[in-house]
């Protein structure tokens, strides 16, 4: 064996040595829990039950694409994650090609621009609670100065209003997170390729198209995938918001998980229901690969 | 290299020594119970906490976790085995969850038969579960119909003569066609919790009950069920009833009764009283009169639904005679007068009731606790909760008016059946 490859090994030893404390704390918070959920979403894990927790196969998953809850649960989550994440990457794509450009305050209206994000999801839900509340709103108070709406609007009062409120909330929060992911990316558009592009005479339409979006689609691709994620995972702003309400009409599936865990107290369903929902991200997350993530040159 | 791993190794070793050695000596030193209960309780609990440490050198440490989380909180505890935890707060409306979920010790003989009778026995019952007292009754409250002085007068109303929900509405017709208000009453249904002081507490002051012993339907024979539907479809139609209702809950409620918008307020024994005596929450402290909850029929008169708080003792704490102690220190008759004094919250003593202290420093005390007698607990179903989600759905409907109240019966007694 030569020197070089000794060294080599004692190195992959020693780093092996000082990454696995780490690897031990994540197979204990992650892993454990994982594959423990799985287990029990074996189970007839019912806390009304006799605490025997017998295996049951599939019978939980069963139930779960037998409920009708579920599926209604399964459609307003798309809705909401459909809805959230356009508006969302439209509205962050345009702020970032504003961001990107240099003018006064550049700097002071990015920061400015980061600060809905920085609120916690509870924290922004119970603020959105009070800005919509039906008889003392923020919201209503403006319209009406405005001369916009001539009475008060109840906005959580009606299932469509409602997912539309929820829907302009999470875009409210998670708007900047994704500019600033677009204009990390639009930075790093080389300022040639658009010289290039404005010599060979293309016009305004066909340079964003060609150079900016073109460029931009690795991180394009992440911000979809995880906004995606989160969306579809989405609880505490519709807890905090709405409870699933008015009528079960923002009944997410991450709510529709946690009612059968904390309020059916039958965790079995609940980590079923939990297992389904991550498969369908997962599904969701290859299908973007496919469709949006290209290798990128120039 | 060896000797690279060795000591990543080593440092492990000594951290965890050095952890698991400083908590076996906290252990050693003196005893520390542990406590989840939420923070509204939280000043009295630290008074009496205090006074426990001064008079044995036991420590009590409160988790406070707010009344949105504690729930969720709890149940992950006990099914966790109880964390550590020695006490832990049981809500009235959790008694069959908590019990099915964790293993709580047996508290009969800190209630010795004969002092049963000290106790207020509607909460006694409650959480004695198969012949266990499962928690110590801590506190009580119920839903209360509150009114605005102001307005009644103005518009001619007498609150004397309101004994039927019949009287209610044409109370409110009269304050309407005064045109003092836009809104007389907002009957709150945004969330399954505002089931105790809106439809919910309708229905309960008929006397009539939703289920049986055995947890069958039986409001499908009364009248109730269907009459309460239609006085908050009607009275929501007819402009009397405000239909922002389907998006506010309990605390909107009080701040909109709070600014004077609303004539009447159901709502809990600590809104009611902080719509009195909290000018923060409240513009018209002092205009505020408490009357009975209007029933069916003019006799016997009913009530709402009554909540309580109890505290339970894991099976699993390695401390149970000192939380004992502690338990009865803090449901003293002391430390009750002080609770009610300082919290707004009713006692479960029954003595208490009479207290001139109390009445002196609680305007209203008298009408409140006049309530309790008349009240009664939610059903202690293990599929209650489930079934309370699905109904608050069915009334929000119908205050929108999206079904009739024939239609919301239906769907309530469906309901029912499934969650069975």
């Amino acid at each position: 064996m030569t020197n070089t490859s000794v060294k080599r090994k004692q190195e992959l030893k020693l780093a092996l040595g000082l990454v696995l404390p780490a690897l031990i704390i994540m197979a204990a918070v992650n892993l454990y829990p994982l594959i423990y959920s799985f287990v029990i979403s074996l189970r007839d894990y019912d806390f009304h039950g006799d605490k025997s927790y017998p295996f049951c196969g599939l019978e939980n998953y069963i139930y779960i694409f037998e409920d009708v809850r579920f599926w209604r649960s399964l459609g307003i989550t798309l809705i909401f994650t459909a809805g959230a994440v356009t508006l969302e990457i439209g509205l962050a794509l345009m702020c970032a090609l504003a961001l990107n450009r240099k003018f006064r305050g550049q700097g002071a209206l990015r920061v400015i621009a980061l600060l809905p994000w920085a609120i916690p999801p509870v924290v922004n839900g119970i603020l959105w609670k009070w800005i919509l509340n039906p008889r003392y709103g923020a919201l209503n108070g403006l319209l009406m100065q405005l001369g916009v709406i001539d009475e008060y609007i109840v906005w959580l009062g009606s299932p469509s209003l409602a997912m539309l409120m929820v829907i302009l909330t999470d875009v409210w929060k998670e708007t900047p997170f994704i500019m600033l992911l677009l204009l990390a990316a639009l930075q790093s558009v080389p300022s040639y390729l658009y010289d290039a592009a404005k010599i060979d005479g293309a016009g305004a339409f066909r340079t964003f198209k060609e150079v900016t979006l073109a460029l931009i689609r690795p991180a394009l691709f992440v911000a979809l995938s995880l906004r995606t994620i989160w969306a579809l995972k989405s609880f505490d702003l519709i807890y905090a918001l709405t409870q699933g309400g008015p009528s079960n009409s923002t009944e997410v599936l991450g709510y529709y998980t946690y009612q059968k865990s904390f309020v059916s107290l039958h965790m079995g369903r609940g980590a079923a229901a939990a297992y389904i929902m991550t498969f369908i991200v997962l599904l969701i997350v290859i299908f973007y690969q496919k469709a949006v993530y290209q290798d990128v040159e120039y | 290299m060896k000797r690279a791993l060795l000591i990543v190794l080593v440092l492990m070793v000594v951290a965890f020594g050095v952890y698991a050695g400083g908590t076996a000596e906290k252990e050693t030193e003196s005893v520390v119970l542990r406590a989840l209960i939420r923070p509204d309780e939280g000043g009295n609990v630290q008074k009496y906490a205090d006074i426990f440490e001064a008079e044995t050198g036991i420590r009590v440490e409160v988790d406070f976790v707010g009344w949105a989380e504690i729930h969720d909180k709890s149940i992950s505890t006990l099914s966790a085995g109880g964390g550590g935890y020695d006490i832990i707060f049981v809500p009235s409306a959790n008694v069959v969850e908590f019990t099915s979920v964790g293993d709580f010790e047996a508290l009969n003989n800190m209630i010795s038969s004969g002092e049963k009778a000290d106790w207020l026995q509607p909460v006694l019952d409650l959480y004695t579960r198969e012949g266990d007292l499962v928690a110590m009754p801590w506190y009580s409250g119920g839903a209360h119909m509150v009114y605005n002085k102001e307005i009644l007068d103005k518009a001619g109303v007498d609150p004397e003569k309101i004994v039927t929900w019949n009287d209610f509405k044409d109370a409110c017709k009269k304050i309407k066609a005064a045109e003092l208000l836009k809104y007389v009453y907002t009957p709150t249904a945004k969330y399954p919790g505002n089931f105790y002081y809106a439809w919910g507490s309708m229905v309960a002051s008929s006397g009539e009950s939703f289920f049986d012993a055995a947890g069958k339907p039986v409001f499908d024979k009364g009248s109730a069920v269907l009459d309460s539907l239609k006085l908050v479809s009607e009275g929501t139609k007819e402009g009397l009833f405000d239909p922002a209702a389907i998006a506010m809950d309990d605390y909107e409620a009080l701040i909109q009764f709070g600014s004077g918008d609303t004539a009447f307020m159901m709502n809990s024994t600590w809104s009611a009283t902080q719509a009195y005596r909290n000018a923060d929450l409240s513009k018209v402290t002092g205009k505020v009169g408490y009357m009975l909850i209007p029933g069916w029929k003019s006799e016997p008169r009913s009530g709402g639904f009554l909540y309580a708080g109890g505290l339970g003792i894991l099976k699993s704490s390695r401390y149970k005679e000192e939380a004992k102690q502690f338990l009865t220190l803090l449901t003293s008759a002391d430390a009750q007068k002080h609770h009610a004094i300082e919290g707004a919250n009713l006692p479960t003593r029954v003595a208490l009731f009479e207290d001139k202290e109390i009445d002196s420093s609680w305007a209203g005390y008298k009408a409140l606790t006049a309530q309790l007698s008349y009240g009664s607990f939610l059903p202690q179903y293990s599929w209650f909760e489930e079934w309370r989600q699905a109904t608050s759905g069915v009334v929000q409907k119908t205050i929108a008016g999206n079904i009739t109240p024939e239609k919301a019966f239906d769907l309530i007694l469906e309901n029912a059946r499934k969650a069975q």
